[in-house]
């Protein structure tokens, strides 16, 4: 492992990993790293990603091949590293992994701002803001209201189940709470993962870019049918979100008016046991 | 080559074995002496690391294929709520906890445990505890999850009584821990042999330390949380009752910080077998003891320091969040250092690849593939993104698989011998071994992507159109393949006991004092307690025997300056027999001054240089 067949799988291992840093799209393509991003937040939380891969697959080829050439009775440290009692090394090591500990913090700093996508939220663009309730099982989604006319009725704030439908580049900020117990909104090709916790609100920004349906799931544990909670968000052009939100307006005021005709008419389930 | 025993020696209480009183297990059960201790805390915890290995085994078998209807999901829920306290609560960490319990007294050449009925009570505890939680299936376990986060686990969602088992097992089994951490700590602090100073305290003993303080830390904050929770759970209180003034995230706070200690518990356990073993099998003397030791307690500090990084999706502000981060890194300096200096210990070492140091190596990848692996999760977009997911799963899996079940193999067999006076098989050793860590990685690796094709860890099942089939097929098969070598470790070490090879008191030639004692060692560990005059006190005593050895056949001029005389072949090369080391002993301590060693500063120590010293 020492000769000439040592160094070719040390020089083999780091043009690997090297082709894997130039070429990180091509060479890790869907199957290394979370889905393909349509969001600027999720591409960074991408590229930290790959990072670190890169990182972690170096150090991993790095330590088998030392603790092979090491069992195999060759040095894995240089001669003189290896004389007792030497401060000096264990000092050196020791600062060489705390620099690229701090290399990787600032890294980590850099692309959680950006993951954070704070030029959106305070870019002029005032952010769509959409509450997001969390029960078990099933997400709601609440809508700002409108420019349509209210009917006289408390609200008529839009709301779906499951689908959250979204104008594409425009802010859009969620504000994530739950109504029992902890759930995690995830939808790894926009956002982050967001936590759901109850009687405390959560909030991601994030603008989508492509038009398109991304799946999402719950990752945090929630009980019996924590499998079955997922989500979709439709990623539209902004007139057929507009048209969306009337839609739903006026979908939800039918409903209502039925149930107040319903009511006055006496034949509404809870009116008729009276 | 030993010299004739020569009138007799002084009075002291040497036994080889105390009357019979009654049935063994009883009189085992009922043993407050360390070495009794460990062997129950060994024995039970392989039991409970079947009964994990099952749970596990039946989740994969559920996920082998999409939609799957193996299991109901709410019985998948009591599996899995069962499954993580039993893996890390009742295996990982009681088989190192055991492994401290018999080995650590002979280590630092104690006569037994400062408060051996404090230790003694620890290990009931830990039974009670684990069985309370297993009674619960005689009703209705647990539903949930891992750790029982709030409010799930509150009484609004959590009826029944099986979270109430849940936590009163847990509580109790980690009241356990908490005695066995301060007998630990006040044995080390107090009964360590004349000249055992800390820093020449070995590896091991030292992480117990190091483990024993973390446990006391952490077990404390767990114990609050869990009773805070019962309060909550059945005498209105508002602890973690959301509108009500109480929080949610304070548990999950507080059970990560335990998670987080106990994870870290286990990896340095198995850092501290590890630290025997390499430089054992590779003889070399450890490279770096002091800095070895001084990372491990800095690990220990920085990791659970960086509890937060398993909750970077919660709503906590972004500040805390980075400092959770920097933790994390900083935590990879003194890992680092562990490594460099092991991997310095191997290098140029002439190394015999025992099962011991099979094992030791297979952990040490696995392991610090792990650590690497949690470190991406704890750079906070990596670990927005992958929280939760089966990706974390695989990467906690990975290095608790590595350092707890690997790690603790190893240290299984390196002190096997010491523990049972045999040895365990060694081909069967090498065949568990390969299965397991085939597995492992046919469970680990295509988990990993699966997380990141977005599955959830935790999910009782998935969904057939998700592309998820093939991944989780490979890991169902490969858990298969992990439980048949685990299973072959277990017998191994069941069959062993009474029927391996028999050895003597140091079958590895290793240089640490437990080898000093016979295997199995007598109640009172040593005849005599050696004086320590360096970290590798047996190679010490065995070069103080060399040098009696030459000088005794037949006794030359002692001419000052003048090197000792060669060696002997058999002197030299042969392991040194116990009756030799003891007769030697005894001999010199009936006649301090029939043997006037000449002492030059480097000169070895006699372990029987003791004429005035009183002996416990």
């Amino acid at each position: 492992m020492n000769g000439p067949r040592g160094r070719l799988a040390a020089l083999a291992a780091t043009l690997s990993v090297g082709a894997l840093a130039i070429s990180p799209r091509a060479a890790l393509a869907d199957v290394l790293a979370p889905e393909s991003p349509a969001s600027s937040s999720a591409d960074a939380s991408r590229t930290a990603y790959i990072v670190m891969l890169i990182v972690i697959v170096a150090v991993v080829i790095g330590l088998l091949g030392a603790l092979l050439r090491a069992v195999r009775g060759g040095s894995a440290v240089e001669p003189e590293h290896r004389t007792r009692g030497t401060r000096g090394v264990q000092r050196r090591v020791g600062i060489g992994i705390g620099v690229a500990a701090l290399v990787l913090f600032v890294v980590g700093v850099v692309f959680t701002e950006k993951a954070r996508d704070v030029e959106a939220s305070e870019s002029g663009a005032e952010p769509i803001a959409i509450d997001v309730t969390a029960q078990q099982w099933i997400w709601r989604y609440e809508y700002p209201e409108p420019d349509v006319a209210p009917d006289g009725y408390a609200t008529a704030t839009p709301y779906s189940y499951y689908d959250l439908i979204i104008p594409v580049d425009t802010p859009v900020t969620l504000d994530v709470t739950s109504i029992d117990v902890l759930h995690r909104w995830w939808v790894p090709a926009l956002a982050r993962g967001v936590d759901a916790v109850p009687a405390d609100s959560n909030t991601v920004t994030f603008t989508a870019e492509e038009v398109g349906t991304y799946e999402g799931r719950s990752t945090e544990f929630s009980g019996p049918a924590f499998a079955t909670m997922r989500t979709a968000v439709h990623v539209v052009e902004p007139e057929e979100y507009t048209a969306f939100l009337e839609e739903r307006t006026a979908e939800i005021q039918a409903a209502r008016a039925a149930v107040q005709a319903a009511v006055d008419a006496g034949t509404a389930p809870g009116v008729a046991l009276r | 080559m030993s010299p004739p025993l020569q009138g007799s020696a002084r009075p002291e209480v040497v036994s080889e074995r105390i009357p019979r009183r009654g049935p063994a297990w009883i009189e085992l059960a009922t043993s407050s002496e360390h070495k009794a201790v460990g062997r129950m805390y060994v024995a039970t915890s392989l039991f409970f690391a079947a009964v994990a290995l099952t749970e596990l085994v039946m989740m994969r078998l559920q996920l082998i294929a999409p939609d799957n209807t193996f299991i109901r999901p709410d019985v998948f829920d009591r599996l899995l709520s069962a499954y993580g306290v039993t893996a890390l609560i009742l295996f990982a960490l009681p088989l190192a906890i055991g492994l401290y319990s018999h080995v650590v007294p002979l280590q630092i050449g104690a006569r037994g445990l400062a408060l051996p009925r404090l230790h003694h009570l620890s290990y009931w505890l830990y039974l009670f505890g684990g069985v309370t939680i297993y009674l619960s299936f005689l009703y209705r376990p647990s539903e949930a999850g891992t750790i029982a986060l709030t409010p799930l686990s509150g009484a609004a969602y959590g009826a029944g009584h099986g979270v109430d088992a849940w936590l009163i097992g847990l509580g109790l089994a980690l009241l356990g821990f908490i005695c066995f951490a301060v007998s630990m700590v006040a044995t080390l602090r107090s009964s360590r042999a004349p000249g055992m100073v800390w820093r020449r305290v070995p590896l091991f003993s030292w992480s117990a330390a190091v483990v024993s303080y973390t446990l006391l830390v952490v077990c404390a904050v767990m114990l609050a949380a869990i009773s805070m929770l019962i309060v909550d759970r059945h005498f209105d209180g508002v602890f973690f009752i959301p509108n009500e003034g109480g929080s949610p995230l304070l548990y999950e706070h507080l059970s990560s910080i335990f998670l987080a200690g106990a994870y870290i518990s286990v990896v340095i356990a198995a850092c501290g077998s590890i630290s025997e073993i390499l430089p054992t099998f590779s003889r070399q003397p450890q490279f770096g003891h002091a800095a070895v030791g001084g990372s491990l307690a800095a690990l220990a500090v920085l990791a659970v320091l960086a509890w937060m990084q398993n909750m970077l999706s919660a709503p906590i502000p972004v500040g805390f969040l980075y400092f959770a981060m920097l933790m994390a890194l900083a935590a990879a300096v003194p890992a680092g250092l562990i490594l460099f200096n092991w991997l310095a210990t191997l290098s140029g070492g002439s190394i015999r690849m025992r099962a011991p140091m099979l094992f030791a190596l297979g952990a040490v990848v696995l392991t610090f593939a792990g650590l690497a692996a949690e470190l991406a999760n704890s750079i906070v977009p990596v670990g927005w993104q992958l929280a939760g997911t089966a990706t974390a799963w695989a990467d906690t899996h990975l290095a608790l698989i590595g350092a707890g079940v690997l790690g603790g193999f190893a240290g299984l067999h390196y002190w096997f011998p010491k523990l049972s006076g045999r040895l365990m098989g060694e081909s069967l050793a090498r065949a568990s071994f390969w299965a397991i860590v085939t597995g492992a990685l046919l469970l680990i690796l295509p988990m990993q992507i699966a997380g990141l094709q977005g599955q959830p860890a935790d999910v009782y099942k998935f969904y057939g159109d998700s592309g998820l089939d093939l991944p989780n097929l490979i890991a169902s098969l490969g858990t298969l393949l992990f439980a048949l070598g685990f299973v072959l470790t277990l017998i191994n070490a069941a069959t062993s006991y009474g029927r391996g090879v028999e050895v003597g008191p140091d079958p590895w030639r290793a240089s640490t004092l437990e080898w000093f004692a016979p295997s199995p060692p007598p109640l009172h560990n040593f005849d005599l307690v050696p004086d320590v005059r360096s970290d590798e006190p047996l190679n010490d005593i065995r070069e103080a025997i060399r040098r009696r050895g030459t000088r005794w056949t037949p006794p030359p001029a002692r001419i000052p300056g003048r090197e000792p005389e060669p060696v002997p072949a058999s002197a030299g090369e042969a392991d040194p027999r116990l009756d030799q080391i003891e007769a030697d002993m005894k001999a010199d301590a009936s006649s301090p001054g029939a043997l006037e060693t000449p002492r030059t500063g480097s000169d070895a120590a006699s372990p029987a240089d003791e004429g005035d010293r009183p002996v416990a």
